[in-house]
């Protein structure tokens, strides 16, 4: 079987692999690097579990090839925050109970990420815009808008 | 999945790819193109990745058409300020696509090759008279929008052209348009019905119109007798809503898990008529 060679940034680092051509993008960050806080849900693009920033616009990894990350920055929900600190977005969640079972919650933070990233001071409709392709089946919506505004609200450090 | 991958980096090693290979199948946005592909509904044996080649990215305009090259996603054309002010219908059309991944994702030329006959970009498109430019290794060749569609799916293109290029004419003054959506929710819902209007006016008659509607047929329709029927008529609500009663005896929409025939007809009705006086408004010619 052919491999193609890419290298790409992932959460702020520069990174080289080689894969086969046929691999989803999501496959590579769970199987290969192990980056399992992306999740795959639908696998169709529906629910947005698998959500990546692709320079910095949420995608769907579950919808995308791993070749098409050559040359191009992904960030995860790994890439969030740093070990001592987390990130406003991730502190908020937790500090508003944003989180029931867990399963939606990195790509929330990341369509929420890609937000905030353009606008500091987002309304509630278009804090709902921003994570129309994110479902949460625990139905905690009103918490995770509530938290993605005290977070724009903080200061960065 | 089992295919091999093609990476082409411009137009000419596209074309001797699809030319010199079997079976091949073009990969944009890959929103519709890789859950088929899971679902096993198409096992394709060549996939030709568009996304490095250069020549099909970009909005260019040039005298009153704008370009609209096929690899521009959704979320380009709502954020796009020449589109945002020169022909509005289609941002606001590519707004109200599946979510914001899928329009980061997804190209106006998926959208028009994949054929669906709830695309919401294309009512917008076929209301600014738009035309589609095909390109081969033979040459190039401009079709009308509207003419590409054969059914669900099914694309009048020949085998080995491709999408190079998408044409829509710019709003002038005096003319309006309106993009209108019914679907289950708000977000990442297949439009039940859509439809898009384009008005010129002259004082207070209609001097000129068009009307799209999406998902009420095999494939998007102009509405050719409604639009006959109201040139020269008076630009007002009533005329409006007789133009929206005639779309109904028109279309012939299907009963389908989304929605029933008899549901599409009633909400074509409404679409015509909101899009007409949506429209005219942004002439300002009724009060808001």
């Amino acid at each position: 079987m052919n491999t193609i060679n890419i290298s790409f940034k992932l959460n702020g680092k520069d990174m080289k692999m080689e894969i086969k051509p046929q691999l989803l993008l999501l496959d590579m960050l769970r199987e290969e690097l192990g980056l399992t806080g992306t999740k795959n849900g639908c696998g169709e693009g529906d629910c947005g579990a698998c959500t990546v920033l692709f320079d910095g616009k949420p995608i769907c990894s579950c919808l995308a090839l791993a070749v098409n990350a050559d040359g191009h920055e992904i960030t995860t929900v790994e890439g969030l925050g740093s070990e001592e600190k987390l990130d406003p977005l991730q502190q908020a969640f937790i500090d508003e109970g944003a989180v029931q079972c867990g399963f939606c919650t990195p790509g929330m933070l990341l369509s929420a990420k890609a937000l905030l990233n353009k606008n500091n001071d987002p309304s509630d409709a278009e804090i709902k815009r921003a994570i129309s392709g994110n479902l949460c089946r625990c139905t905690g919506y009103t918490k995770i808008v509530k938290a993605i505004k005290k977070a724009a609200k903080m200061k960065e450090v | 999945m089992d295919f091999v991958y093609h990476n082409p980096r411009n137009l000419e090693q596209l074309f001797n790819i699809v030319n010199g290979t079997g079976n091949c199948t073009l990969f944009a946005g890959g929103t519709d193109l890789l859950v088929k592909m899971k679902k096993k509904l198409i096992e394709p044996e060549n996939i030709v990745d568009l996304k490095g080649i250069d020549d099909l990215k970009g909005i260019v305009p040039e005298g009153e058409f704008l370009n609209i090259k096929p690899l521009v996603t959704h979320d380009e054309i709502e954020n796009s300020e020449i589109i945002k002010k020169k022909a509005y219908v289609i941002a606001e059309a590519a707004a109200q696509v599946g979510s914001p991944q899928i329009r980061n994702m997804g190209t106006v030329g998926g959208n028009i090759g994949n054929a669906s006959p709830a695309a919401d970009i294309v009512p917008a498109l076929l209301v600014l008279d738009a035309k589609v430019e095909m390109q081969s290794i033979q040459g190039q060749e401009e079709k009308e929008l509207l003419s590409v569609f054969k059914g669900p799916g099914q694309l009048s293109i020949k085998k080995g052209q491709v999408i190079s290029n998408i044409k829509a004419r710019v709003l002038a003054e005096q003319e309006g348009a309106a993009f209108m959506k019914s679907g289950q929710r708000k977000a990442l819902a297949i439009s039940v019905i859509n439809g898009a209007v384009w008005l010129k006016v002259n004082g207070n008659k209609i001097e000129d119109v068009r009307i799209a509607l999406g998902a009420v047929a095999p494939t998007p329709i102009r509405l050719f007798d409604v639009e006959k029927w109201l040139i020269g008529r008076e630009a007002n609500e009533d005329v409006f809503k007789k133009a929206g009663e005639m779309a109904k005896e028109v279309v012939k929409p299907i009963d389908d898990i989304r929605s029933s025939a008899e549901y599409r007809k009633t909400v074509s009705a409404a679409i015509v008529y909101n899009g007409l006086k949506t429209a005219l408004q942004r002439i300002g010619g009724l009060s808001q």
